[in-house]
């Protein structure tokens, strides 16, 4: 055994890791075959590969994310414009950042998704609502980061800027900036976690397309299939962009160094 | 609530207001000015009124639910979900990030699904498991134990990993067992890193409980909230959305506190 080990010590993270997911797989498929699962209630993964086939067939999958896709780009597009904006804007000038520091510290855990059905009446189901509901929920962890990363800049290497006559602008571009990337990709990070919560969530309540709308309504008309279909492309689409978002994350480090 | 309400006046109110009293004034100012700002502009119905009703509307509409009941009916079942949740989270995330952490074995076993579920918006399992455990209370604490016990784990294995190399070379040196190693140095060396994982899986926890409830339920914080939306009495509504605004935010104030603590305690 220790052989074994020792000769696929490269292979071995990988081999383990896989171990939970094909003992789930196998057990699940195997307990839904012997009828010890309810196969309507918890399907199997030969059902679900089956339902995601003809999904794909028929096109569902791919209108589910499209739509999901839109509302998160412009949701989490328009959170990182507004967000570091303020968020700067509150590093900056201080007594700003007083003033907007308890509303902030509200919104952490505020439940916006419960204003979904004001928001479909102000703006119409589907995208709109989804949309600021993203926005709502993703832009306080990035105004918050943002303003930790401004205000916790070096105020010598500042003051050394403004004695070389550096304007403004090349203060925020030359020093402010990229000091503070470090916390701005972490308030990116936590908005893209949190982007995806607003996506899934806003179609629950106020979608009427989407990867959360498809969860939704295949749960409720007890299409378990074509539901787990939904949710693991739900889990591989957070697992791409976690990765994204941590791959951008080394890049603009490096860039950090040169800059 | 005890508990919550001292915390909080020892971290928020005391001691700030006496170093930094101009932040709190200008922050009372900025909500004043607000609220007086939201008033006037439902008043003269520059906003249409049933959307966004008037501060003075929101206080009516809270009071009266304080009064007959319903608030507190429902806050506590909500609260029992949310504490039976986190304490299971708690019972189940720590012990298994810090063997994560200990163990290379059990960690190359786990990482790659806990990373899978750490990565994946894990309210996406609402649905699924209300149609698995149906809509009592069971689900609502399965979605606040899902939601709350990654961040545990992640944060207890982290906490063990960048243990100081140094201090477990030290404590072999003079021939600690395994037990007074993980005891002496290990544990005590992962609490930062396991009390930011508790304020991460507080958010999540109060997320997960309001949403399962808003999804499926006929109690609970969530009921009310979903019950005056479809209803469109947004008095009602924004009451009960500034509640669980507020008490998610104590909560996370309570481990910020103890944050604060371990740090002043660590660095003397």
């Amino acid at each position: 055994m220790t052989g074994i080990a020792g000769r696929l010590s490269s292979a071995r993270p990988m081999t383990l890791g896989a171990l939970p997911f094909v003992a789930l797989v196998v057990a699940w498929e195997l307990l839904a075959r012997a009828h010890v699962l309810n196969r309507v209630l918890v399907s199997s993964p030969s059902l679900i590969a089956a339902a995601f086939l003809k999904q794909l067939h028929n096109g569902t999958i791919q209108r589910d994310l499209t739509a999901s896709a839109i509302e998160f780009v412009i949701g989490f597009g328009l959170s990182v414009v507004v967000g570091i904006v303020v968020g700067v804007a509150m590093g900056w000038y201080r007594p700003f950042s007083y003033a907007l520091a308890p509303p902030l510290w509200l919104s952490y855990n505020a439940p916006f998704f419960a204003l979904s059905p004001l928001l479909v009446v102000l703006l119409g189901l589907g995208t709109p609502t989804v949309v600021t509901i993203v926005f709502l929920i993703t832009v306080v962890p990035i105004v918050a980061n943002a303003a930790v990363g401004v205000r916790n800049v070096d105020r010598t290497l500042v003051r050394a800027a403004r004695s070389f006559g550096a304007t403004d602008l090349q203060i925020f571009r030359k020093v402010a900036l990229p000091a503070s990337i470090p916390y701005l990709m972490a308030g990116l990070r936590l908005g893209v976690g949190r982007a995806l919560i607003g996506v899934i969530a806003g179609e629950f309540f106020g979608g009427k397309a989407g990867l959360g709308y498809s969860i939704s309504y295949f749960a409720g008309t007890l299409q378990t299939d074509n539901m787990m279909v939904s949710v693991v492309i739900t889990a591989v689409i957070g697992v791409i962009l976690t990765q994204g978002a941590n791959r951008l994350e080394r890049w603009l480090d490096a860039w950090r160094g040169w800059s | 609530m005890s508990l919550v309400d001292a915390a909080w006046q020892r971290s928020a109110v005391r001691a700030p207001v006496r170093q930094h009293a101009p932040p709190v004034a200008t922050a009372l100012m900025a909500m004043v000015v607000l609220l007086i700002a939201w008033q006037v502009a439902a008043r003269w119905g520059l906003v249409k009124h049933g959307y966004l009703p008037a501060p003075s509307a929101v206080a009516a509409a809270g009071l009266a639910m304080i009064r007959d009941g319903e608030l507190w009916e429902n806050a506590q079942l909500s609260l029992l979900e949310f504490a039976v949740g986190l304490a299971l989270s708690i019972g189940i995330g720590i012990p298994l990030g810090l063997l994560m952490g200990w163990f290379r074995t059990v960690r190359e076993v786990f990482e790659p699904l806990v990373m899978v579920l750490n990565a994946m918006p894990r309210i996406a399992l609402i649905p699924v498991i209300v149609v698995w455990l149906g809509i009592g209370a069971t689900s609502k604490i399965a979605v606040v134990l899902i939601g709350a016990v990654i961040p545990l784990v992640v944060n207890g294995m982290a906490g063990v990993r960048d243990a100081d190399g140094t201090l477990v070379r030290l404590a072999r040196s003079f021939c600690a067992s395994d037990l007074q190693l993980f005891l002496k140095i290990l544990l005590p060396g992962a609490v930062p890193s396991l009390l930011v994982g508790l304020r991460l899986a507080i958010g999540h926890a109060v997320i997960g409980v309001v949403l399962a409830e808003m999804y499926a339920s006929v109690r609970g914080m969530g009921y009310l909230l979903q019950t005056y939306g479809t209803n469109y009495e947004a008095a009602q509504l924004f009451f009960l959305v500034i509640v669980v605004s507020v008490v998610g935010y104590l909560a996370t104030a309570c481990v910020q506190a103890v944050e604060s603590r371990v740090q002043a305690w660590r660095q003397p």
